[in-house]
């Protein structure tokens, strides 16, 4: 990406203007994982500045020996983990836990659909998917969205979050199992694809 | 291929990582089996919808990120001057401001009471304020006084001013402000009451608060500032347009600082 390049180079002089067109290329994916991290849109704006802010101040120090996006992405994901650090009750409490052996135990899901208020809302597809999204742990959840929402390859993946590449995979194969179990949980869900989809069930 | 084959493949397939040669039997798979076919349309699906949940993010973001860097920029820029000068921030604003005002205030607080926390700074001029304290007592009538004042004055600040900006790099309030093209007029006593009366008249814009001065900007003429200082319990001693204005209280109990900056 030639255009990349020299706006990193221009960044890297502290041209503000070159600065923010390169904001204008990452804004979406960082405000995004930020968003579907946090599952707040106040705390998600919070935190895009201060990882812009954070790529201002060490873009210096961007070598070219990686992929500007993993540097970018690398500074995203551990602004997210702080800022879980410093605010524990943003915590996500997983739905699921796994132990050691990675079995899975559904613990119950409380009744949140039960007011009528809620089911009308939730018979929006995206809702219900943000929400089965909202109820996987931090580890899967994270890969999913940076995946599915960011578009990033397994490799990079790997890269910017220090795992290995066949974790990468186990964890977002499991994820995507685990949404997939959420919607069809929810009968509501039937409606927004066709029956045929259907046929496979809820089961493995 | 069996359906447990499958599901491995599967797994790739979404992972963009199915290999090109297995890509035919993954599909030849796919078009036996409905159930397999099912989840693969329904995990198809759910995957795009999941992509369609990308927000754009709130317009004002890069504006607000580069704000915060120019801000902190600004700040660092700050702290090294004032380690090098060795000075509190707040002392050096103080001086400055008291600096620019001392030659239009002086003749008028020879008090006693007046600006005993700022003694300091005004022991330098402690002669000129001695000779001139007889005049403050009548300053309406002293016209002519004003003038020499003005001049002084003027040529005091912009050499102030040229001075503390080679020296200060942060942009001031206290001292930036001050347009030397345009007209500000310096003035004198306030108490508490009167001076919260003018911070809440929309006509007054308060550009800075340091111990007991007051550091006003103004939009209005002279005329309707007469009027409006007036309400507020000034005693206007003196004004003139285009040239340096006196205020005076009624009664004031305590001695500072207002200037109003046209």
């Amino acid at each position: 990406m030639e255009n990349e390049a020299s706006l990193i180079a221009l960044s890297k002089k502290g041209d503000k203007t070159a600065f923010s067109s390169l904001m204008s290329l990452y804004e979406k994916r960082v405000y995004n994982y930020a968003l579907r991290m946090t599952k707040n849109p106040d705390d998600a704006l919070d935190i895009s500045q201060e990882i812009f802010i954070k790529l201002y101040n060490s873009i210096k120090n961007f070598r070219e020996e990686s992929a500007f996006s993993t540097f970018v992405f690398r500074i995203m994901v551990n602004s997210c983990n702080d800022f879980f650090k410093k605010n524990k009750k943003h915590q996500t409490i997983p739905l699921y836990y796994e132990d050691e052996n990675e079995e899975e135990i559904s613990l119950s899901i409380s009744d949140e659909t039960a007011s009528p208020e809620k089911q009308f809302e939730q018979t929006e597809l995206k809702e219900l998917l943000t929400n089965a999204i909202n109820m996987l742990s931090d580890d899967f959840r994270e890969v999913f969205i940076l995946k599915h929402m960011g578009g990033q390859s397994l490799e990079e993946i790997s890269d910017i979050l220090g795992l290995e590449v066949g974790t990468v995979k186990s964890r977002l194969s499991r994820a995507r199992e685990k949404i997939r179990c959420t919607l069809l949980k929810d009968g509501n869900f039937s409606s927004y694809f066709s029956s045929k989809h259907m046929k496979g069930g809820g089961q493995k | 291929m069996n359906c447990k084959e499958f599901k491995k493949l599967l797994n790739d397939y979404f992972d963009g990582s199915l290999e090109k040669s297995k890509s035919e039997d993954f599909n030849k798979h796919m078009n036996e089996c409905a159930t397999c076919k099912a989840e693969f349309d329904f995990m198809k699906e759910m995957l795009a919808a999941t992509a369609e949940l990308n927000a754009q993010p709130p317009s004002n973001l890069r504006e607000l990120v580069l704000a915060q860097i120019s801000k902190e920029e600004k700040k660092t820029n700050n702290v090294l001057s004032f380690k090098r000068l060795s000075i509190p921030f707040s002392t050096v604003a103080a001086v400055l401001v008291l600096f620019f005002v001392s030659y239009n205030l002086l003749p008028m607080f020879s008090s006693k009471k007046s600006l005993a926390t700022n003694q300091a700074v005004y022991n330098d001029n402690a002669d000129r304020r001695d000779e001139k304290a007889e005049t403050a007592t009548a300053p309406a009538n002293d016209t002519t006084g004003n003038a020499v004042q003005q001049d002084a004055y003027t040529a005091e600040v912009a050499k102030s001013a040229s001075l503390y900006k080679k020296r200060l790099p942060f942009n001031s309030d206290v001292i930036f402000k001050l347009d030397l093209s345009t007209t500000y007029k310096f003035e004198a006593v306030i108490d508490g009451t009167n001076i919260s009366a003018l911070k809440g008249d929309t006509n007054f814009v308060l550009l800075s608060e340091i111990s007991n001065s007051y550091c006003f900007k103004t939009k209005l003429s002279a005329d309707e500032l007469k009027t409006e200082l007036a309400q507020f319990g000034f005693k206007i001693l003196n004004y003139s347009e285009n040239s340096v204005d006196f205020y005076g209280l009624k009664n004031s109990s305590e001695y500072g600082i207002l200037s109003i900056i046209k």
